[in-house]
């Protein structure tokens, strides 16, 4: 018994040295910085999203190269997630902990997100998500986490409204991978269609991440007759789709959703034609080759010249105007507070590069609900509302 | 559908096929398991889009060069790390020694081309052909065609050359080959180019499916294992039948059961096998001397 | 032999006996004390040192004594993190019963794992075991609603004797207590009969049936012992995390417990350790260097294999050889 009690006082007593330290409303600020955190995928199996990260560096250094913000200039500390869950907790802690940073911006796989969720929100630094999309993020809302990038639900619904649209689809086939992200992806796509069209997909199928060969899928969906394809693949396995879509002469229109990119595709593929039948979930309002995309590109090879833009560079982007933004209106007086409720304030807010404004709330930290389709036209990149077009 | 399900499943298990050969020839004649043989896959591939994006070579010099040059890096690794390990070293050890230039590789390759992921250029052209409502490509029939070319390539070798019979020698007792004269270092060198080599072919005929990226030979591994441990491990025409098996069930499990089976069919393949028949197909048991 | 007097002489001098009992008193405070100078962020990374150290010891168990190349590491690893975050999230179970839920499903898959290893030498056993653990990563993902596939598993905090282990600093109690226990216990295993035998076994295992050790009981009791230690690792995992999800659990897992016994020591418990501490450090440490840590560890690794047989446990030796018998086993 003496031995219990020994070890139950020596455990209170490590609680009370183990007190969680009380993090500061205005920690990372000081009289002339703003501390952002960036995390992203620099390196590992997802580092091509890592590109993301150059996009939200641009701009926050263009804000300082225009005057700062009220006064103060934005230091940037960049940490890598790897894309693993463990090495994204141990990223947010330093960044918490010892960068002692106002704000965390980013995150592009939804992993580590989710995995990173629990820490933020105990510590109650504001934290703005970079293109992770899983709804999972931000739903149910937390107060200190902000999503202004379209989550899995919206694409979702997205896609499936889209492909609907034509008016006479009855056959849908879905293709997808079984990871966490495939998962996500898949599972509002197919709520969405049975819900508000009373469908099942016509087949449900599975391709895996590091598959080199899609023909056991190409011929299901040949020999089931699928008027559409909703792929929820990474860029490689779809462009293996198309590939094989092609070579076994399965026509169907295919539709990708945000991790997809129309040139990356279509240079994967290496074929035009086999690339010419793809949609891609657009978050963006104008196509990726149009001008205004390009001075987007510009800002973004002002400041990293060597960095070759895709359309993942962007992502994050729209995001980050709404963030500066928010730390503007909080005007000097910028504690996490300020922050938080600038944020909720932004309504309707046109970024300048997303394909719907920017709406936050107290209750909904969801800021985008809606999105558009892109194809590759004869002159370009088309983004399409409905199929019709 | 199931004829092209059976043919896709051919063309796919000639790449297991390919990569398994070159494993089961190292394993032939250095009884060395090689854990990285996917990287001598990968690193192929990349030689040849560098030499062909960055110093300009047309592609057939530039393959050939490649090809050359993994050669010499195979015998590099032999001279550099696994001889100062010395024949008694333990299987323990030089497997990991496998694992850890593996991990080498992929890492320099990250480094170099971690964020982008390269289409490479197809090796031969590109539309379909038809024949009797089934579909192949001509890089289907160059893959299978090759696999069968090196097949009959090292079988003869390694039966009916008196290189081929040496490294027999060499692998069976190291000792006694060095007493009769044979410069067993060489040997193994040699050996270990060879697989570089065949390992740097599979990479290139197949990179343009496959598109290029750091991890792209830690796939073809687990599926080439399997190919080696269906066939009988260490016996040649065993990893090209087990290569080729491994590909057409997997098609045929993905067309018919489930696609969600296709990543894992090998996995469970090698567990079947292990548990019911060790020696595989064509392999035979092995006595353990004392 | 003369070592081994000697060796027995020091044991029973009592001027040495006081000398040990000190240096251990020492690190016990010492570690007690380490959350005083410690944030959040250098806590979590010695957290997850004393994970991956008893990971380790446990794949040492097999690997280094018993001599085996079985990798089903990772398996036993992931097996205890979802046993005990199923075991709290569904069940509700506190924390010290989920773990010794896991060290009971670690240890029944170290059976498992065992048997076929009797029948399995060499590459065999390291390529099925390799596969179990990847077939053990599609069931997680696969396990729809009850491990949330992909999506991962909060995992409940832990408490124990009434306090909630939420802070960093907290968990480091909970997981210093359970690593050290079961250390030595490993350690008390290892030095008994048990222990020599895994090692005869090694050595030579036709010479030991020979002698009447049955190389099959001691194999099994080998795999069963490190099955439990791992998963117990993992559960720990778990709650040092948060929450799990399957690609943690992958070869890239194996890997870095792998890398950590080789350059730690093959065959030493300290030099798991040490090989725990630098190989979680690094990565921190090379933040600023993103795409250099598998190179670094890919050299350290090959390094290791070719001038340092016995990992930094090895090097240590050599440089205090004081220490050489309490390191590691011949």
């Amino acid at each position: 018994m003496k031995l219990w009690k020994r070890l139950a006082l020596g455990f209170a007593l490590a609680t009370m040295i183990a007190a969680p330290a009380i993090a500061d409303e205005t920690q990372g600020v000081t009289d002339d910085t703003i501390k952002i955190g960036i995390i992203g995928p620099m390196t590992g199996s997802a580092a091509i999203f890592g590109k993301s990260v150059f996009g939200l560096e641009a701009l926050y250094k263009q804000a300082n190269d225009n005057g700062g913000i009220n006064g103060r200039k934005i230091e940037l500390v960049r940490e890598d997630s790897a894309c693993d869950p463990s090495r994204g907790i141990a990223a947010a802690k330093k960044l918490m902990a010892q960068d002692k940073v106002f704000m965390i911006h980013g995150a592009a796989c939804s992993g580590v997100a989710l995995a990173m969720k629990p820490e933020i929100v105990k510590d109650g630094i504001p934290y703005v998500i970079m293109s992770a999309a899983s709804a999972a993020i931000s739903t149910p809302a937390e107060r200190n986490i902000f999503h202004p990038v379209p989550t899995t639900v919206t694409v979702a619904n997205t896609m499936v409204d889209f492909v609907m649209s034509r008016g006479d689809i009855t056959k849908v086939a879905v293709v997808a991978h079984s990871d966490e992200w495939g998962k996500s992806n898949r599972d509002p796509a197919v709520a969405r269609l049975k819900e508000e069209y009373g469908l099942d997909p016509i087949v449900d199928l599975t391709l895996e991440r590091g598959q080199t060969d899609a023909t056991p899928q190409v011929l299901q969906v040949r020999e089931s007759g699928a008027q559409a394809v909703i792929g929820m693949l990474y860029p490689a396995e779809m462009a293996i789709f198309l590939r094989d879509s092609f070579k076994y002469g399965v026509r169907p229109p295919t539709f990708g959703n945000m991790a997809i990119s129309l040139n990356d595709a279509r240079d994967r593929v290496g074929n035009p034609e086999a690339a010419s039948n793809l949609f891609a979930f657009s978050p963006f309002a104008h196509a990726t080759d149009s001008e205004e995309m390009k001075e987007w590109a510009a800002l973004i090879n002002k400041y990293y010249p060597d960095e070759r833009v895709e359309n993942f560079s962007y992502l994050g982007m729209g995001g980050t105007v709404a963030v500066i933004e928010a730390l503007k209106r909080a005007g000097r007086d910028l504690t996490r507070q300020s922050f938080i409720d600038a944020m909720n304030d932004i309504k309707d807010f046109d970024t300048g590069i997303l394909s719907a404004n920017l709406t936050f709330s107290p209750e909904d930290h969801v800021g985008l609900r809606g999105g558009a389709m892109s194809r590759l036209g004869e002159g370009g990149i088309l983004v399409l509302k409905t199929w019709a077009e | 559908m199931l004829f092209q399900l059976v043919l896709s499943g051919i063309a796919q298990g000639s790449i297991y096929a390919l990569v398994a050969l070159g494993m089961t020839i190292l394993f032939r004649a250095t009884t060395i398991v090689n854990f990285g043989h996917g990287e001598f896959f990968m690193l192929g591939a990349f030689l040849v889009y560098v030499l062909l994006h960055v110093v300009g070579l047309p592609f057939l010099p530039a393959a050939l060069l490649a090809i050359v040059l993994m050669f010499l890096l195979g015998m590099g690794l032999e001279r550099g790390l696994f001889r100062p390990m010395g024949e008694s070293a333990p299987h323990i050890s030089l497997a990991m020694m496998t694992v850890a230039f593996s991990f080498l590789f992929r890492g320099i390759a990250r480094l170099f081309w971690g964020r982008e992921v390269y289409p490479m250029p197809s090796v031969f052209s590109y539309p379909p052909i038809e024949v009797a409502g089934l579909i192949v490509t001509s890089q289907d029939l160059i893959i299978a065609g090759t696999t069968l070319l090196l097949v009959l390539l090292f079988f003869v070798f390694f039966r009916y050359t008196r290189l081929g019979r040496l490294a027999q020698a060499t692998s069976q007792t190291a000792r006694g080959a060095s007493l009769v004269g044979i410069n067993v270092p060489l040997v193994h060198g040699g050996m270990w180019g060879t697989a570089a080599a065949i390992g740097a072919i599979a990479g290139i005929l197949v990179a343009p499916i496959t598109l290029l990226y750091p991890d792209m030979g830690g796939q073809i591994l687990i599926r080439s294992f399997a190919a080696m441990t269906l066939g009988g491990f260490g016996h040649l025409g065993g990893a090209v039948v087990g290569g080729l098996l491994m590909g057409v069930m997997e098609q045929l499990a993905g067309g018919y059961i489930s696609t969600a089976l296709i990543d894992i069919f090998a996995f469970l393949v090698i567990i079947v096998v292990l548990l019911v028949k060790p020696s595989g197909l064509f392999g035979r048991r092995e006595a353990a001397h004392v | 032999m003369s070592e081994l007097t000697e060796v027995t002489r020091q044991q029973a001098r009592p001027g040495v006996r006081l000398q040990r009992c000190a240096v251990a008193a020492l690190l016990a405070l010492a570690l007690l004390l380490v959350p005083l100078v410690t944030n959040d962020y250098t806590q979590y990374v010695v957290n997850s040192i004393l994970v991956y150290a008893l990971a380790a010891v446990g794949f040492n168990v097999v690997l280094g004594y018993l001599g085996q190349l079985a990798f089903a590491n990772a398996a036993f690893f992931g097996i205890g993190a979802y046993t005990v975050a199923l075991l709290m999230h569904y069940a509700a179970l506190p924390f010290p019963l989920a773990l010794g839920g896991s060290a009971v499903t670690g240890a029944l898959v170290g059976l498992v794992v065992g048997l076929p290893a009797l029948r399995l030498k060499g590459y065999y056993l390291a390529i099925v075991t390799l596969v179990f653990g990847e077939l053990m990563r599609w069931a997680y993902v696969h396990g729809g609603d009850i491990t949330k596939g992909s999506g991962g598993l909060p995992v409940p905090e832990a408490a124990m004797f009434g306090v909630v282990a939420d802070t960093d600093k907290a968990k480091y109690y909970v997981i210093l207590a359970v690593v050290a226990a079961v250390i030595w216990s490993t350690n008390r295993i290892l030095r008994s009969r048990v222990g020599r035998a895994f090692v005869a076994i090694r050595e030579n295992e036709l010479a030991c049936a020979s002698l009447g050790i049955s190389p099959g009981r001691y194999k099994v009791i080998a795999f069963v012992w490190s099955g439990l230690v791992v998963a117990v690792a993992g559960g720990l995992f778990a709650i040092l995390l948060g929450r799990i999800s399957p690609e943690s659990f992958n070869l890239h897992q194996l890997l870095l417990h792998f890398a950590i016994v080789m350059i730690g020591g093959i065959g030493s418990l300290v030099g798991s350790i040490m090989g725990a501490v630098l190989l979680t450090a690094a990565p921190e440490i090379l933040r600023n260097f993103p795409g250099l840590e598998e190179i670094i560890f890919s050299l350290l690794l090959i390094a290791v294999l070719l001038f340092l047989p016995r990992g930094l446990a090895g090097l240590a030796a050599r440089l205090v050889p004081a220490l050489k018998e309490r390191l590691y086993r011949e």
